[in-house]
């Protein structure tokens, strides 16, 4: 499913497949309701500037070019989305997940961790090995509680020793109900998405959810009804923690 | 529907020169991921969260039990009062960005927290609206908390155009 997205290893190729889909959009458009017509103007204009900042600066646009081509890719995945029976719950995750997500290895300490975390703006890295297999996540909560434990500045530790022991992840073809579900019983806000061989592809959380459903409420009340389900169950108190308390 | 039918009270709550270890037990106690911190007066004066606690400790480099709350706390805190309707409460979490509204009474003394989770276990429960509250607006308010704090791109330990404004703290 990789090959659904544009490349990233060079803004050549994002240009490329940016005009490809553009002009395949433009082919369905004659085909499309007034609202996709107007969601497609709001896009359009983003496209060309992309376009031409990318002849213009090369390499150094590349960087909001990966968003904006997210973008417009989202766009172009919601015709199909639109044009399909079934409400939102029955999209499938991979028109809602994130695709540039940052990630950490199990070596690194704690401190690169929580830089990463700050930086980045985010409260969750899945840890991924050399080759990009998810083996656990770990939040800014793991952190401070490993802080707690532990004792020490987080420098003097690894991700290893902090991160989640059980991993729950979903695949970019699952519907999104059936992720909703995940996070319901699990308790937790934020999915890592994998491919069959359980390499990252993706990060659904369930803000991104709320989002991506944001423009649809109207029309598709189950799927708030659904989501709100979901964050008050994420919300509920857990069981008493199975581990013993620290210090 | 006042918003203290609906918060919780007893709140577990810390004071500023208490250690961050201090905060991070009381998190780890009480399975939640935010601690109100109050003078002797019990006046609220901060809020520390998991998060604060996890990037004072990446900054400062320091253990837990070496740092103080208040070197980590948000001091820029969005309150309610207990009269207050929860339209109006989530009408701060959408326009702060913020999940949880830390509930004080007029000498500004805390009296209990109510957070977005409260409100979606409310208007589930409650399909037909709770007193104004409907569904759509408490997705709308998650999905803006849930908004990313930084502009895209920014790199660095840069602005935060709401919520943290003042972290790191006291630089």
């Amino acid at each position: 499913m990789n090959s659904r997205f544009p490349k990233r290893n060079s803004s050549g190729s994002v240009l490329a497949e940016l005009s490809q889909l553009r002009d395949e959009l433009r082919v369905r458009l004659h085909l499309a309701g007034l609202e996709v017509r107007a969601q497609w103007e709001s896009v359009e204009p983003k496209l060309l500037g992309l376009e031409r900042s990318l002849e213009q600066q090369g390499e150094g646009a590349f960087e909001a070019a990966g968003e904006l081509a997210v973008e417009v890719v989202k766009a172009f995945r919601d015709f199909s989305v639109r044009s399909q029976e079934g409400g939102p719950s029955k999209a499938p995750v991979h028109d809602i997940m994130r695709v540039r997500v940052h990630t950490c290895a199990p070596s690194d300490t704690l401190h690169r961790a929580a830089q990463i975390m700050w930086e980045k703006d985010c409260g969750c890295l899945p840890v991924v090995d050399a080759v990009r297999v998810v083996r656990a996540v770990i939040t800014d909560r793991d952190i401070c509680m490993a802080a707690l434990t532990q004792g020490v500045p987080l420098a003097e530790t690894s991700v290893s020793s902090a991160m989640s022991r059980s991993l729950t992840v979903c695949s970019p073809d699952d519907a999104l109900g059936a992720v909703e579900d995940v996070m319901r019983q699990n308790q937790i806000r934020r999915v890592p998405v994998v491919d069959a061989d359980g390499v990252l592809v993706g990060m659904i959380s369930l803000g991104d959810i709320a989002r991506y459903l944001q423009p649809r409420m109207q029309q598709a009340p189950a799927s708030v009804a659904q989501l709100l389900e979901t964050l008050a169950g994420i919300s509920e108190p857990r069981a008493r923690p199975s581990m013993p308390p620290p210090l | 529907m006042r918003i203290d039918e609906i918060m919780t009270r007893n709140v577990r709550s810390i004071a500023p020169d208490d250690t961050l270890g201090t905060a991070a037990q009381i998190m780890w106690e009480n399975d939640c991921g935010a601690v109100p911190v109050v003078e002797a007066d019990g006046r609220l004066v901060g809020i520390v969260t998991d998060r604060d606690i996890c990037m004072a400790a990446q900054l400062q480099g320091a253990p837990l039990h070496d740092s103080r709350v208040s070197s980590a706390m948000a001091r820029d805190v969005k309150t309610c009062a207990p009269g207050d309707t929860p339209v109006t409460v989530q009408a701060i979490m959408q326009q702060n960005k913020i999940r949880r509204v830390p509930v004080v009474d007029d000498q500004r003394r805390l009296v209990g927290i109510v957070t977005l989770g409260d409100f979606a276990y409310l208007v589930s429960r409650n399909p037909e609206g709770a007193d104004g509250m409907t569904w759509t607006a408490v997705a709308h308010t998650l999905a803006a908390v849930s908004q990313p704090r930084i502009a895209r791109f920014a790199g660095g330990y840069g602005d935060r155009s709401s919520g943290r404004q003042n972290f790191p703290p006291n630089t």
